[in-house]
């Protein structure tokens, strides 16, 4: 009676030590969080928009040539355009940042940044900047549109209380929007379609 | 001497099931694979770790520190906010806030706008449940914070019957004077209800235009430019306050 008591108690004291070893509770293992929508089974062209997300270099429209010994600083700045083509819920992003441009406040100026169609000349307006000294400004713009139709990012000098809503023939910056074919997915064709295949056009 | 054994039995086996729990490895808090004593030297003095110190006055740190002459402490809701760019004077009442230079003569637009339809024929299908009409709040203005002046609009349309997959409505700013429009933005009134809204802001005074259209437009669209009109209203008295 007595030994099996003690086996037992023996027992009791070799099975939480197994456990614990053995046993790792659900809090200790690592899981993989969020949704992986990207891989190769869950591609649906539905779904996937045209897209665009490109940096935009800005320079002067011609080049400026300096004097010997001057330090080539002349204005220039990036905009990064970003739009989906979607119709519930489109969206076009404009983040611009300039450097080395007139300050704005010397001379009652600002700068306005515009969108360009060169097929059909059509600007659209994404706001105005100032720049302080050093020429230093930056701009946001948050939009429903989409912008597939614009090859061009334009900054322009305008007066301040112009009541013309067109760009002015100042013209500081301008970048080319390199639209790639990598933006927009096209449905799949032919036998490429049935074994979950994507690719990007021509 | 079996009780004694008993007791004896029972206690290596609180002890060791005590040994068990504090030596068992664990990943709490982020940190991976550690045991209670490893934490208890992480976490003792403060999050950051034993070496970490308190900056000196105010360095670094959002709010003023307390002791510097007359300005806020670091615990004072003041100093709750996300940055001190408003508070850099504290209180200093000869502290002049609300005065720019370049700033002078803007005008404060805030106006609502009724919109009408112009022809019913120019949509795909014929309307449903009623007249299609629309309502927009033109707001120009110079937010106390920023120094440029922003446009705003919001607009609501309603009845606005269903176009072809292939079609989306617009709205558009238009300045008769020069016969520019700019675009607000592409929307789709919801099936059921068939209203719609839309809200556009952008860094630029509204001064220039005259109406509001909303348009039909292709989709995809590769010309930028405004379709057939399908709403439109006039901004009347336009200038609240001229500054």
């Amino acid at each position: 009676m007595n030994k099996l008591v003690a086996l037992g108690l023996l027992l009791l004291l070799v099975i939480p030590v197994v456990m614990g070893a053995i046993y790792t509770p659900p809090t200790n293992q690592v899981r993989e969080r969020g949704v992986h929508r990207f891989n190769e089974y869950a591609y649906d062209p539905r779904i996937q928009y045209k897209k665009l997300d490109v940096w935009v270099h800005l320079t002067p429209l011609q080049h400026p040539t300096f004097a010997r010994g001057y330090p080539p600083f002349f204005a220039r700045g990036t905009a990064r355009v970003q739009s989906v083509r979607s119709a519930y819920k489109p969206t076009g992003e404009v983040d611009i940042n300039v450097k080395d441009l007139r300050p704005s406040g010397r001379d009652n100026t600002y700068y306005q940044a515009w969108l360009y169609d060169s097929d059909s000349g059509y600007t659209l307006n994404v706001g105005q900047f100032e720049t302080m000294e050093g020429g230093v400004g930056s701009h946001q713009y948050r939009g429903s549109h989409y912008f597939d139709a614009y090859d061009f990012v334009l900054i322009t000098r305008e007066k301040r209380g112009d009541l013309d809503p067109r760009p002015s023939n100042d013209e500081v910056l301008i970048g080319k929007i390199e639209h790639k074919a990598f933006y927009e997915p096209k449905p799949l064709l032919g036998e490429r379609a049935s074994y979950g295949y994507t690719y990007y056009g021509e | 001497m079996f009780k004694k054994l008993s007791l004896g039995i029972v206690f290596l086996f609180l002890l060791s099931s005590l040994v068990v729990a504090i030596h068992t490895q664990e990943t709490r808090y982020a940190v991976e694979q550690t045991t209670i004593e490893q934490r208890n030297i992480l976490f003792t003095e403060n999050r950051f770790g034993q070496e970490y110190v308190k900056p000196l006055g105010g360095y670094g740190s959002k709010g003023a520190s307390r002791g510097s002459f007359g300005e806020k402490g670091e615990e004072e809701g003041a100093s709750l906010l996300k940055s001190n760019a408003f508070i850099p004077r504290g209180r200093d009442p000869s502290k002049i806030s609300n005065y720019y230079i370049s700033a002078r003569g803007y005008r404060i637009i805030n106006t609502y706008v009724e919109l009408k339809p112009t022809d019913l024929e120019l949509t795909s299908r014929p309307q449903i449940n009623g007249t299609p009409q629309g309502h927009a709040r033109v707001i120009s203005t110079k937010p106390d914070d920023v120094y440029m002046i922003e446009g705003t609009v919001l607009l609501r349309t309603k009845d606005l019957p269903p176009l072809a997959p292939n079609f989306i409505y617009e709205a558009w700013l238009v300045d008769e004077d020069t016969g520019t429009s700019m675009s607000l933005g592409i929307f789709q009134p919801s099936t059921i209800g068939r209203i719609a809204s839309l809200k556009y802001n952008v860094v630029t005074p509204l001064d220039a235009f005259e109406s509001i259209i909303v348009t039909t437009e292709p989709f995809p669209d590769e010309d930028p430019r405004p379709g057939p009109v399908v709403l439109a209203g006039d901004i009347k008295e336009k200038v609240v306050r001229s500054y």
